[in-house]
């Protein structure tokens, strides 16, 4: 059809791949006017018969709003009849790769104060559900991280009807894990995992399934009851026998994540409150000792 | 009130190149017979006054862009089904088949194909900046700022 302006040329020269989602691929390509790297993710429409999918439109929408220092910011959209390409600012290393290159530059105490600041900077305004080391870029030359977020984000204010798998159950927030509603509380509580493993470069829980990662939370953080969390018994966990929802020696967070400074711990332990209504917000984290004398 | 300024400076922003629309005697018509459709269309299947919002939005914000041929007659119906179609998708939970949604005497009747190549026109041509401020979001912020809102402000927001 003649009135379809072809916006598919020859911009960016595809290079190799680069990752695998859900949604479709990622790749890395050269914009070739520029001469500068980008990722490209193609979003394959998977339903031919009733047009652009509603889920890419409210995502390609919702990226296009979002322009924050700290998030990997979508610089172009590109339409073909069965995909939409995206096109983001690229960035080489991810912050599981980090800590994996830079053993000793990674756990610097002062950079992960830093990158954690960042990484809670944006998380107030959009529902991430998804935050882990791989989803983090990192721009190593000048110590700034951001959060590559392709498309599962949503605004804080729309509506909180959930069903699929959104993340590995390693960062999950146990109100995730329990299929009870959830808000931007679940970020806090990924950012803590993540603040975590900073610290010290061993993920904070495997989450091999979501059974072992309850109880590897709750070994950690000990068992809820209704005083900790009021409404806990309504959400299908059955804790009449609390010694069956823990496993080995009961640690505390400061055996566990060594070398974390006394006002680190203390944030720390507020993020990872079990009760999503009691965990600290990114607003109240933000202003947390912690960062004072950063 | 930081909030109300940024508002108005994006709807501003949304509605750059508009001018023109209103001083053209055959786009109106068409344009009045695209929105006159799009609001049967809404009634039918009882979509919110917020889709309906959007959608004479993204028609509006189309039929000012240089893309938008205005020599073919079919044009403005296919946009109108296209901007109606993407602004179900953006607001409501249930939406129809793209072919269900052509009724209420639609002058003419696309295939899929030609909706959707239409929807991906539009939103490139719109930059995929789909949640645009509108009057509602303005409204809705005042009322917020004056605790206004009861349930009879509600009430009256899903009427009007």
């Amino acid at each position: 059809m003649d009135y379809l302006i072809d916006t598919m040329d020859n911009k960016y020269e595809q290079l190799e791949t680069i990752g695998r989602g859900n949604f479709g691929e990622v790749y890395k390509c050269r914009d070739r006017e520029k001469n500068t790297f980008a990722s490209m993710k193609r979003i394959l429409f998977r339903y031919q018969d009733d047009g652009v999918p509603g889920s890419v439109i409210r995502g390609v929408a919702l990226l296009k709003e979002l322009d924050h220092p700290n998030i990997i910011s979508l610089l172009d959209v590109l339409d073909d009849e069965k995909w939409v390409d995206l096109v983001f600012e690229y960035l080489e290393m991810d912050l599981w790769r980090f800590m994996g290159t830079y053993p000793r530059i990674g756990k610097d105490p002062n950079l992960t104060k830093s990158f954690l600041y960042q990484i809670l900077s944006d998380s107030y305004r959009i529902l991430h559900r998804n935050l882990k080391p791989r989803n983090i870029m990192v721009d190593v030359d000048k110590k700034i991280v951001k959060i590559a977020d392709y498309g599962l984000a949503r605004p804080v204010d729309a509506p909180v009807a959930f069903t699929y798998q959104v993340l590995s159950p390693g960062y999950k927030a146990p109100e995730l894990l329990i299929d009870a509603k959830y808000s931007t509380p679940v970020d806090i509580w990924s950012v803590g995992c993540i603040f975590a493993e900073m610290v010290t470069h061993h993920p904070l829980f495997n989450g091999q399934c979501e059974h072992t990662a309850i109880m590897e939370m709750f070994s950690l953080l000990g068992v809820p009851n209704v005083e900790t969390w009021p409404g806990v018994t309504s959400l299908g966990i059955n804790l009449s026998n609390p010694e069956a929802l823990v496993s080995g020696v009961r640690r505390s967070l400061s055996d566990v994540v060594k070398g974390l400074e006394p006002t680190g711990i203390d944030l720390l332990a507020q993020m990872l409150c079990l009760n999503p209504c009691r965990r600290i917000t990114a607003r109240d984290a933000l202003i947390h000792a912690y960062f004072r004398n950063a | 009130d930081d909030e109300l300024v940024l508002l108005f400076s994006k709807e501003k922003e949304a509605f750059l190149g508009q001018t023109g629309l209103f001083a053209d005697g055959s786009l109106m018509v068409a344009r009045r017979d695209a929105v006159d459709w799009m609001f049967r269309v809404a009634t039918h299947y009882g979509f919110t006054v917020v889709t309906s919002v959007l959608a004479v939005n993204y028609f509006d914000r189309f039929v000012s862009s240089f893309r938008f041929q205005r020599d073919k007659p079919w044009m403005s119906q296919l946009a109108a089904v296209a901007c109606l179609s993407l602004a179900a998708k953006v607001e409501e939970t249930q939406v129809p088949l793209l072919l269900d949604l052509q009724v209420e005497e639609s002058k003419y009747v696309f295939e899929v194909r030609a909706i959707q190549r239409m929807e991906l026109l539009v939103l490139s041509t719109l930059e995929w900046k789909m949640n645009p401020v509108t009057p509602l979001s303005i409204v809705d912020h005042v009322l917020r700022r004056l605790r206004l809102k009861t349930h009879l402000q509600l009430e009256f927001l899903r009427r009007c």
